[in-house]
């Protein structure tokens, strides 16, 4: 067990060392289908792991609540490391200004994917269990893996079309007495069809792209243009049912407490 | 209602309850119990009291959120003795709960009347209630934690338990709620802004409670000091996380609207 544990974090040592070597993961490395194809992979070769060699040294000190704990500390002590570093373009030390696609990151959540999938695979059913360790797998390969995928984009739209498929139709913005907007909206028209946006009601384009109201032309009171950006992000779904199965199992966990049963069943 | 006549409310609020905790500590339940509660109702009255004369929920600035911190911690206090009968529970839960209420006399700060259009969500109440309960909470674990260690006993560690487990299931509400609710506002589920990083810090230190609960029941030392350090994680993610250099581009500062 100690040794695996060693490994586990000599391979993070490598990952750093790659990172301060190599600079960041190239913006499309991990792209789809690629991290689909690593995912799925992950998933079969620990599903044939536990089924053909479940005593495997490897196969107990993955499943084990032990190794849990040990992923869990490297990745709220990078966390504390990354919430003490300010992320500004120009600091780019060991990826610490994009910090998805960084090598040593990617290495330790998928370390921690990896034990989730081998708890699930190894335990017994419990439903809270489950959402709670399920959801948060699903929840995590949606952010990282996915986060290749993802991509944003902000255009000004004018009451003519310059080229984006969306035009302002009207634009609507009230004051607060200390002169900051307090509440603003955009009618836009896109790919035809007329819908409103404002902060906090964004406007479904596709099942991938969500369309933002996020600035608008200060300079005079009726607006010549608004600021929209177009987020685009594959993985949504997959990320939002983690969250919601994570959001059920924190529900059980209120409603159940501590459970009596839970000490035996996951202790290895 | 409005600070002005706040710290009225603050010094009966602190009056009663200190009077509780007092009864709690000598073993007189049923008048420690009332007591506590008329402590905890007065704080509540000014709550709704400032709540409506605002007419919006208090809950924007960092003097807001120590109100309503306080008002937890009370409650939280209340409500674990009133089901445990943990008599140092009262005066553990009144010394922070006064410290802020006086932060909140000594610092006033200006509220506007009207919140920020990014915080003029469905989410806003849920999102921050559900973190402020989780964190009183996880403050009596940590009040717990601490009284552990100095006793050198491991028979607090079932309450700390279920207030672990209650606390996170709290924590988890709130940070995944924050987390749709970015989704919605911003574009992203997560984006690694500083008070989330602290987030995801505080979550794993709790989590690593739990997990090391099952795995080594019997290490007291290491699971209270988690609790302290977890409470650490906590300070840090509120409040503290605003005097990091890393918060210069945070968009959950209170005392602004977020700038995007």
């Amino acid at each position: 067990m100690k040794k695996l544990d060693g490994l586990y974090l000599i391979i993070l040592a490598a990952a750093i060392v790659l990172q301060i070597s190599l600079g960041d993961i190239p913006a499309d490395f991990f792209a789809f289908p690629v991290n689909a194809a690593i995912l799925a992979a992950l998933a079969c070769a620990l599903a044939v792991l536990y089924r053909e060699k479940p005593s495997l040294a490897f196969a107990r000190w993955l499943a084990s609540g032990r190794t849990s704990i040990l992923m869990l500390s490297t990745l709220a002590l990078a966390c504390v490391i990354l919430g003490l570093v300010t992320q500004r373009p120009e600091d780019s030390f060991a990826g610490l200004r994009n910090i998805k696609a960084t090598w040593w990151f990617v290495d330790i959540l998928l370390w921690l994917i990896a034990n989730l999938i081998a708890v699930l695979l190894t335990r017994k059913f419990r439903l809270r269990f489950f959402l709670n360790h399920a959801g948060l797998a699903l929840a995590l390969s949606g952010m990282m893996l996915g986060s290749p995928d993802e991509s944003s984009e902000a255009v000004a739209v004018y009451r003519a079309d310059t080229g984006s498929g969306m035009t302002m139709t009207s634009f609507k913005a009230e004051y607060s007495p200390n002169g900051m907007p307090s509440d603003y909206e955009a009618r836009l028209r896109i790919d035809g069809r007329d819908v409103t946006i404002k902060v906090n009601h964004p406007y479904a384009r596709t099942v991938f792209d969500d369309v933002y109201l996020v600035d608008y032309d200060r300079s005079r009171p009726e607006p010549a243009y608004c600021i929209v950006e177009t987020v685009h992000q594959p993985w949504k779904s997959v990320i939002w049912l983690g969250i919601v199965m994570m959001m059920l199992g924190a529900v059980l966990l209120f409603a159940q407490g501590v459970s009596p049963h839970k000490e035996k069943e996951e202790r290895i | 209602m409005s600070w002005n006549i706040f710290r009225i409310f603050a010094a009966a609020s602190i009056a009663l309850f200190l009077a509780g905790s007092i009864f709690a500590l000598t073993g007189r339940r049923r008048a420690a119990a009332g007591l506590l509660t008329a402590g905890t109702a007065v704080l509540a009255a000014f709550i709704c009291g400032l709540w409506t004369s605002l007419g919006r929920p208090p809950m924007r600035t960092m003097g807001e959120t120590r109100l309503w911190y306080s008002f937890f911690m009370m409650l939280s206090a209340l409500l674990t003795y009133l089901r445990w009968g943990y008599k140092w529970i009262p005066s553990f839960s009144l010394v922070v709960a006064t410290v802020f209420m006086v932060l909140n006399i000594l610092r006033p700060e200006i509220h506007d009347e009207s919140l920020a259009p990014a915080l003029q969500s469905l989410w806003f109440i849920p999102h921050v209630s559900v973190y402020i309960f989780s964190y009183s909470l996880l403050g009596c674990a940590f009040l717990i934690g601490c009284a552990g260690l100095v006793k050198k006993t491991d028979s607090y560690l079932p309450s700390a338990d279920t207030l672990v487990y209650l606390g996170t299931a709290f924590l988890s509400l709130g940070m995944l709620s924050g987390s749709l609710w970015a989704k919605q506002a911003w574009g992203t589920y997560w984006d690694w802004d500083p008070k989330e990083t602290w987030a995801a810090v505080t979550w794993c230190i709790y989590l690593i409670y739990i997990h090391l609960r099952i795995t080594r029941p019997k290490c007291t030392k290491t699971l209270y000091t988690i609790l302290i350090v977890g409470f650490i994680g906590l300070q840090m993610c509120w409040w503290g996380v605003n005097y990091l250099p890393s918060a210069a581009e945070s968009q959950h500062t209170y005392s602004e609207a977020p700038a995007r």
